[in-house]
């Protein structure tokens, strides 16, 4: 490995912001570093689709180190060089008013990277991964823009916080990234809620064509036709993806089959083309490098270096000692968790707070959409499990005067059938063998085999939906990370810590979504069958509303960690600026949507990619 | 008992249960030996029980679905429930272990213990479609897709 004395720029983090800025400088003749704390094996895709078929549980991480879910346990985080957050862990989170609740949350600490407070009443919901190509293996390849009005909730609704920059200002980046990624969609489907592009624009994915929404989604748009809900009629519209040609395995999430040459984008895409592109610049990538400490010159407050620990086995102490590099500029693109905890860690006696901290805001404001699941039974048969996982969404509900009262939302509407709601087909499968009722389609205790079997799992198979509702979750500055000083890694780092928990502007979010579950459902000839479950590994909560209703709901992630380093107008309040600069140091910026003020209503990565090609703009500026 | 005709009695049993055709079955176990996942986790003494078990009825003419039902309900042995184990091999790829064997236990986490028998398990294609994360091919699922019998032959 050859390594310079000096990099224009030191990247940490081979995901997707990591990745485009990289490509970006090295275009611009750029020498450049990044370090990826995960592994890069060779053949990646050929491990990991091995890892997913194998993994009995299809949940976003079972295809990636450390350890595939082939079992009940995730790898010990405190063995572990380079733990993340797993679904799998949750399963051990205490159900609703559990006698055993902090017997429970230390069960939860011992298997989880993320650890608890004996307090908390709900875990973060969702993962990310570190690996090389970051998140963007296990994600759907959603790239909605976000909406107008999402920049500007204080203003217009009381709600939230007013980003430092407005939808006009990004859109020429959103148009960089959608190119970038090869989205596919048409601008007459995308064009609503104030959303507008430029004259003439179509998107670059699939020669400016939408991908077609499944067969599901057009019995579903049939079927809610003529709907109105909050003064809003409901109904579906397709969803930009960055896709090339689907070849229909539903597994977008965990893993497409096909990989990024052929389906879903992921970044190794942009890494691994890094090399081919014509220019003096130069990339360098360094994987199995946990950075450790961002260095900060006294005299200058800007930063000098990056420490980093390189490992040759991942469930093994190291045996190299750390390294240092340098560089005139610094970008953290570690995702939300891993950039708060890396800035935390940092601390000096002149800075006790942490790197870029001065506004104590680095960790807090932790969000995610937060996840209503409402899954039925269609009165015919509708098709799922082909496709993409999702093709279409009910983006009506995503703004509106009710933004001011409840918290606003999407609806992923799902092609894979019950599999993330039910576990299904496994959960049905079972029960028509067995004669058990977990799946509540088979009240009477049947146990069938042969045609009886067939056509009895082929009559309830075929008509599954399941709805996303994928809910905002204001900014709090108490949900928020900080490091343990209990529990370490691998390598003896702190593991981050969470409290985390639920506004009622949220909480009323689910109410109305079960609500457009039942009426959606009802219009549409659906038979519901979202249920409460109340177990160990299921988080909970209740909510008791103002008209004396009370409630209870299972959470779930949207994979979308927002809000942890965000940015602003004022440095008293955020952590970087508009272009993702430190305030505190003028030579580090901070990518990924951690620098977001808000969730908003879309998923998050195209407005990272686009934020990211804006900052790319500033630092080759600023390089001269 | 030659290996063929073992063979022979493990694709018409696993008709018989699951459902599905010659086709499918036949082609499934080209390439991947289900029996011999059911030998290596109850023993090859219980694989052997319950294909005599089949064998004795099908000697006596017994219909399929006399058959079927015969082996799911018999209850002095554990050959009903290795019949079910193998039901849930076909159809999810994954072993669940039906009673105990050995330092095989039950009421541990299902075990996929290659991609083969997932790739083709039977839940796929009882709905019409290809198990999670098996390519279908391109496109197609804008429509309505083939009748059930093109899936289950």
């Amino acid at each position: 490995m050859e390594k310079n004395d000096l990099y224009d720029v030191v990247i940490v983090g081979a995901g997707i912001a990591g990745a485009l800025m990289a490509q970006e400088l090295v275009k611009a003749g750029k020498q450049v570093l990044i370090l990826e704390a995960g592994p890069h094996p060779d053949d990646a895709l050929a491990g990991y689709l091995d890892n997913f078929y194998k993994s009995w549980i299809k949940l976003p991480e079972s295809p990636y180190p450390p350890q595939g879910l082939n079992a009940t346990q995730t790898a010990d985080p405190s063995k572990q060089c380079a733990p993340r957050a797993t679904s799998a862990a949750i399963g051990a989170w205490p159900r609703l008013n559990d006698p055993n609740h902090e017997q429970q949350i230390d069960t939860m600490n011992e298997q989880s990277y993320l650890v608890y407070p004996y307090e908390s009443m709900l875990p973060f919901l969702s993962t990310n991964e570190r690996i090389y190509g970051g998140t963007t293996w296990h994600w759907l390849g959603t790239c909605l823009r976000l909406l107008p009005n999402d920049f500007k909730t204080k203003t217009l609704y009381d709600q939230g916080r007013d980003w430092p920059l407005d939808y006009d200002t990004l859109m020429p980046y959103y148009r960089v990234a959608e190119e970038a990624l090869g989205v596919a969609a048409n601008v007459e489907d995308q064009t609503y809620h104030g959303v507008y592009f430029e004259p003439g624009y179509t998107y670059p994915g699939n020669n400016g064509k939408r991908i077609p929404p499944t067969f599901s989604d057009q019995c579903l748009d049939d079927g809610m036709k003529g709907l109105i809900l909050f003064e809003q009629p409901i109904s579906m519209t397709s969803t930009p993806q960055a896709r090339k040609l689907c070849y229909g395995s539903t597994s977008c999430i965990p893993i497409c089959p096909m990989g990024p040459m052929l389906g879903k984008y992921n970044a190794t895409l942009t890494l691994d083309a890094l090399g081919n592109i014509q220019t003096k610049g130069k990339v360098t990538i360094i994987s199995q490098a946990v950075v450790t400490r961002v260095l900060i010159d006294p005299a200058t407050d800007k930063v000098s270096g990056i420490e980093y620990q390189p490992y040759d086995d991942p469930g093994m102490a190291p045996t190299q000692p750390r390294d240092t590099v340098h560089g005139k500029v610094y970008v953290l693109a570690a995702h939300a968790i891993e950039t708060a905890k890396l800035l935390l860690m940092s601390r000096t006696d002149k800075f006790p707070n942490g790197v870029a901290n001065s506004s104590d805001q680095v960790g807090r404001n932790l969000m995610d959409h937060v996840v209503y699941l409402g899954w039925g039974l269609m009165d015919k048969p509708n098709y799922p499990y082909r496709g993409p996982r999702s093709t279409s969404g009910i983006e009506n509900l995503r703004d509106g005067p009710f933004r001011k009262d409840w918290a606003a939302f999407r609806v992923d509407v799902g092609n894979e059938g019950w599999g993330w709601a039910d576990n299904d087909p496994m959960t049905l499968v079972c029960d028509l063998i067995e004669g058990t009722n977990q799946s509540q389609l088979n009240p009477c205790g049947r146990k069938l085999f042969g045609d009886g079997l067939v056509q009895e799992l082929n009559a309830k198979l075929t008509r599954q939906v399941r709805f996303c509702y994928l809910v905002e979750q204001d900014p709090d500055p108490e949900n928020r990370i900080t490091l343990s000083t209990t529990y370490t890694d691998g390598l003896g780092l702190p593991r981050p810590e969470i409290s985390y928990k639920l506004s009622d502007y949220t909480m009323k979010g689910f109410v109305k979504a079960q609500e457009v579950t039942e009426k959606v459902f009802e219009k549409a000839g659906i038979k519901n069958y979202t249920q409460f479950t109340d177990v160990t590994g299921f988080p909970a909560f209740e909510y008791h509303a103002d008209d004396g209703k009370e409630y209870k709901f299972n959470a779930f992630g949207a994979g979308h960690i927002v809000g942890t380093y965000r940015m602003g107008e004022d440095k008293s309040d955020s952590v970087v600026d508009s272009y993702q600069r430190s305030w505190d140091h003028s030579n580090l910026f901070l990518l990924g949507s951690g620098t977001f003020p808000t969730i908003a209503t879309g998923n998050p990565t195209l407005t990272i990619a686009a934020l990211t090609f804006r900052t790319a703009e500033q630092i080759i500026k600023d390089l001269g | 008992m030659s290996d063929q005709a073992a063979d022979s009695r493990f694709l018409a049993l696993s008709q018989i249960l699951t459902g599905f055709g010659q086709q499918t079955i036949g082609n499934a176990l080209k390439g991947f030996d289900y029996q011999q996942v059911l030998a290596t986790y109850t023993g090859a003494e219980s694989v052997e029980a319950l294909l005599n078990a089949y064998q004795k009825r099908k000697d006596t003419g017994a219909s399929d679905q006399e058959i079927g039902y015969a082996i799911l309900n018999l209850s002095d042995s554990n050959i009903a429930l290795l019949a079910r184990a193998m039901m849930k091999l076909w159809y999810l790829g994954m072993w669940i272990q039906p009673f105990d064997f050995g330092s095989y236990k039950t009421g541990g986490v299902p075990i996929i213990v290659d991609p083969i028998p997932y790739q083709r398990s039977l839940a796929g294609p009882v709905a019409q479609a290809k198990a999670i994360g098996v390519p279908a091919g391109q496109g197609g699922w804008d429509k309505a897709p083939d009748d059930l019998k093109s899936f289950t032959k």
